[in-house]
């Protein structure tokens, strides 16, 4: 059965009949972890790089942001029985726009809040498909760990 | 395949046609001149949509102690303009909700996307003040319905207009205007003039790409494109278009907006459309 990891969503699922994935990502990004001893999976769709933005917003929703989104999703992994040193960690998403306009560079500042905050995790990264102007998505398979990176031209394994 | 003008507007007579009253209220949240008891009396003498406002305020989401039970109840509840841009996304559904296999969009895709550039469009008009947060609503629920009327010759010349897109480095509408002879805004605003919409609207729709070109700077034309912009960024009901688009910087640059406005605009935006979605009962998209 697949959950949708809707924008703003963190979604953790133990259960091996479930597939988590995501709608299109755009400048989103979108963080599959899997813990393969504790066989505990979780997504988190994340919208903006920071929730000093808005810290009531962080509140009632921290998976808007990649701070306190990252904080969640390990949070229910860790209720889960996964332990953060096991876990592996993709990423898709951070797409741009044709232009240059500063303004609309979201992707990639969420894409360099997200690696700055793995870091001081001390998370390391397995793979990661981000830039470019494509329609992604992203899926993580309870029952086996594999990541599948989807786009218009079909399925991969990211 | 060149799409001509006689194509379009067989095609355009197909569509699934807005209610009247929906049409109706567009032209009246248009007038500067029409008064809130205007706007509520043409729900109050419309029994389907009275009818239909009752049952969006008192659906399970709603959760309210006591039910609402007239016209009035819900605009005490939620406001006029809440209840006007409520039954204006339910009312698009029937146009907007079906699966465009041409764009790669699922069903309900291409409403959800355009909910959320309605929402955003009215955060936006109210953040640098313009008059008409409503008309800007409406723009950003209609500015992509000429995909509606495009969707089968994109479907059918996709692989033309991805290799014009990647060959040219064009945006996605200017690759459907080199390979069909229309851009999905440009159809759109033809469908809008069929339907006597406003001319704002009409403008809105026709120049949402390109604000700039449109014959004199227009708040409302720019507050759509950063709007739509902005959504499919977030990639908010995107498509096989993916981000093919361009953010126009004079715009921006009129609006006085910086990318923490645009930060802002997002994690408005997000859980509003979450809150329209479960009134009216659909799931994401």
């Amino acid at each position: 059965m697949n959950l949708l990891v809707d924008i703003a969503d963190v979604v953790v699922s133990a259960d091996p009949r479930h597939s988590l994935v995501t709608g299109p990502l755009g400048s989103c990004l979108a963080v599959a972890a899997w813990e393969p001893q504790a066989r505990v999976g979780g997504m988190l769709h994340f919208a903006l790089p920071d929730s000093s933005l808005d810290e009531t917003r962080r509140e009632v929703a921290p998976a808007m942001f990649c701070d306190s989104g990252l904080r969640a999703l390990l949070a229910q992994m860790a209720e889960r029985g996964a332990v953060c040193e096991r876990l592996e960690v993709r990423v898709a998403g951070a797409s741009r726009l044709l232009s240059d306009e500063p303004s609309f560079e979201l992707g990639k500042r969420n894409y360099l809040a997200l690696r700055k905050q793995l870091k001081l995790l001390g998370i390391p990264l397995c793979a990661e498909h981000v830039g470019d102007s494509i329609r992604r998505a992203l899926r993580l398979s309870i029952g086996d760990g594999q990541v599948t990176l989807i786009t218009r031209t079909g399925e991969t394994r990211l | 395949m060149t799409v001509t003008l006689d194509h379009v507007v067989d095609k355009v007579r197909t569509l699934p046609q807005l209610p009247d009253v929906t049409v109706r209220m567009i032209q009246v949240i248009n007038d500067p001149a029409s008064t809130l008891t205007q706007i509520v009396d043409i729900i109050r003498y419309d029994q389907t949509v009275t009818a239909e406002l009752l049952r969006l305020c008192n659906s399970a989401y709603m959760a309210l102690s006591d039910p609402v039970q007239s016209v009035d109840d819900a605009v005490r509840l939620l406001g006029t303009a809440t209840v006007l841009q409520l039954l204006m996304s339910a009312h698009t559904q029937a146009l907007l909700t079906p699966a465009q296999a041409g764009y790669g969009l699922p069903p309900g895709g291409l409403w959800t996307h355009s909910v959320a550039a309605a929402l955003a469009s009215r955060s936006l008009a109210r953040r640098v003040g313009l008059p008409q947060p409503g008309v800007a609503f409406t723009i950003g629920l209609l500015h992509d319905m000429g995909k509606v009327v495009l969707n089968e010759y994109v479907a059918a010349e996709f692989a033309r207009i991805a290799e014009h897109v990647a060959t040219h480095h064009t945006a996605f509408h200017e690759a459907e205007a080199s390979v069909l002879g229309f851009t999905h805004a440009e159809v759109g605003a033809l469908a809008a003039e069929r339907w006597k919409l406003p001319q704002p609207i009409i403008d809105g729709i026709r120049y949402h790409y390109a604000p700039t070109d449109a014959p004199s700077p227009d708040g409302l034309i720019d507050v759509a494109h950063v709007a739509d912009t902005a959504c499919t960024l977030l990639g908010i009901g995107g498509g096989d278009d993916g981000l093919y688009y361009r953010a126009d910087s004079d715009a921006v640059s009129r609006l006085g907006l910086s990318a923490v406005d645009i930060e802002r605009l997002g994690q408005e935006v997000v859980p509003e459309l979450k809150n329209v979605q479960r009134m009216i009962g659909v799931s994401a998209a």
